[in-house]
């Protein structure tokens, strides 16, 4: 009688399989004696589905960095490694900051050409000895390096904005196909759980950065401005308790998504590995004949299926860091052009000038941070799905 | 060469000026005078300077920017050796009240980068 049960429990399991994955075929594994291999054919088969999706989620300029074929052919993700590994990554930075060299020794020229020509003045403006009109010289000479600048920093803050928009728009749609493959692995109870909290923070991530963090940089460059042209008294304050909010409250709320994920994707991934072990024994004592190649098969389902969810993941890692390194490495140059500036005014004797790049400075090195910062984040969440193995492979 | 002729003319001038302490209105003219015709040649030793500035500027994305600048100090420079002149001359008034000009004159013409300014900071904000 219980022996019975078992078996009805065990037909019943194999036809509800299909729902989970949607590779396993009971018949097709009848008719090949060997399951493993066929499970695997036909979840590769699918893998173009999965990286046709993928492929309309990038944005076509980063589109076309990516290596060639890399989403066609069935056996792209076993290729994956050799076409975005280490070496193709730093190959496309060394790429991005080659491209990017030229213009910003543009703008560092022309910015140095500016403070040069403004302390130039500045020194004529010196000769006249009345202490009145010098004064309203030196504001006139900081007024037009300050409108300068800004025509130069207005892109980068948009930029740096755009860029945080389609990372988001990019993971919130890439942790649904991710969470997908995820639950056709068996791993239902991990996707419900990561899934949905990965897309929550990201989401809350992304919020918190465009409506709070990158009008507080705006705000901060508007001070740095409006504090170097008054000449009363600096913004060192009011930007380092910004930077710093932002440092300890990213820093904390990535720790803590870090923590809750890890053990929350662990719990649960054994949650699942219990189940789908439960499922094979049953399976595989119950089902006479096909109960093992059954088994064999969930199993070489399972391991495709976590090969397609491997490399669309490592795919989405690269398309993260392709959308944001032009932008981080702009912001990094401009940090860098703005401190040489800085440096020249003070030589040249403007200290307005001066005190006005060294804040700007201060305030893009912010915007680095929160680029950066969210990109961790991102990638982190993606690392997290990499990093579950499939429940129905054990 | 200039640069001798007018300091010789400034000590003859200083030279005079205690002579002429009788005739009031003489002697301030003469130091006027001069004042004027060292200014006058500063300005002209000066123009090399300026025009290889102006050159340097021209064709770059700050050619506007150096227009104003060049405008300011032109502006500057009139005003003092205007409001020096009237000092000499005893015009202490004049010379406040052409100094105050001055100001409000290099304030307007950085009035359209003030407006660029604040609606380039409204625009980020």
């Amino acid at each position: 009688m219980r022996r019975r049960g078992a078996a009805i429990a065990a037909i019943i399991l194999a036809l509800l399989l299909p729902l989970f994955s949607s590779h396993a075929s009971a018949t097709d594994t009848y008719k090949n004696s060997d399951g493993s291999a066929q499970a695997i054919s036909n979840a590769t088969n699918d893998a173009n589905d999965s990286f046709s999706d993928l492929r309309k989620l990038i944005p076509e300029d980063v589109l076309s960095e990516l290596p060639e074929g890399i989403f066609d052919g069935g056996d792209t993700s076993s290729s994956l490694p050799e076409k975005i590994g280490l070496k193709y990554v730093f190959g496309k930075l060394w790429g991005l900051i080659k491209r990017s060299l030229l213009p910003a020794a543009g703008g560092l020229a022309s910015l140095l050409g500016m403070t040069a020509l403004a302390a130039s003045f500045g020194l004529l403006a010196d000769g006249l000895n009345c202490a009145s009109v010098v004064r309203i010289f030196t504001l006139c000479a900081t007024l037009t390096v300050a409108c300068y600048v800004m025509s130069t920093q207005v892109g980068v803050m948009n930029s740096a904005s755009l860029v945080i928009g389609s990372m988001t728009a990019f993971s919130n749609a890439i942790i649904p196909i991710l969470t997908a493959l995820l639950i056709s692995s068996g791993n239902t109870l991990t996707a419900s759980v990561t899934g949905a909290g990965l897309l929550e923070f990201t989401t809350i991530l992304a919020n918190f950065t465009q409506y709070c963090f990158l009008p507080l940089c705006r705000a901060c460059f508007g001070l740095a401005i409006i504090s170097a042209i008054s000449g009363n008294g600096h913004t060192d304050g009011i930007c380092g308790i910004v930077k710093k909010t932002f440092t300890v409250t990213a820093g904390f709320a990535a720790a803590l998504f870090a923590a809750v994920i890890s053990y929350q994707t662990t719990l649960a991934a054994a949650a699942d590995s219990v189940a789908a072990r439960s499922i094979k024994y049953a399976l595989g004592s119950s089902i006479p004949v096909v109960g093992s190649a059954l088994g064999d098969a969930i199993k070489g389902t399972a391991a495709g299926l976590s090969l397609i969810k491997s490399g669309v993941g490592a795919i989405g890692i690269v398309v993260i860091i392709l959308i944001v390194s032009p932008v981080i490495i702009n912001l990094f140059l401009n940090s860098a052009i703005l401190g040489i500036c800085s440096a020249a005014a003070k030589i040249l004797g403007c200290d307005r000038i001066s005190t006005l790049m060294a804040e700007l400075k201060n305030v893009s090195g912010f915007i680095l941070a929160v680029v950066a910062l969210s990109t961790v984040i991102f990638i982190m969440s993606l690392a997290v799905f990499l990093k579950i193995n499939p429940a129905l492979s054990v | 060469m200039t640069t001798l002729k007018i300091c010789g003319a400034a000590l003859l001038c200083a030279a005079a000026v205690p002579i002429l302490r009788e005739m009031k209105g003489i002697s301030a003219l003469l130091s006027a005078a001069v004042a004027i015709m060292a200014a006058a040649a500063a300005i002209a030793s000066i123009y090399p300077s300026v025009s290889f500035l102006v050159a340097a500027a021209e064709g770059t994305a700050f050619e506007s920017y150096a227009a104003i600048l060049l405008k300011a100090i032109g502006i500057g420079y009139c005003t003092v050796i205007t409001s020096d002149a009237c000092r000499a001359t005893g015009a202490d008034t004049a010379a406040s009240g052409i100094e105050l000009l001055g100001r409000a004159e290099i304030l307007l013409i950085s009035l359209p980068l003030i407006t660029e300014l604040l609606s380039g900071i409204a625009g980020l904000i």
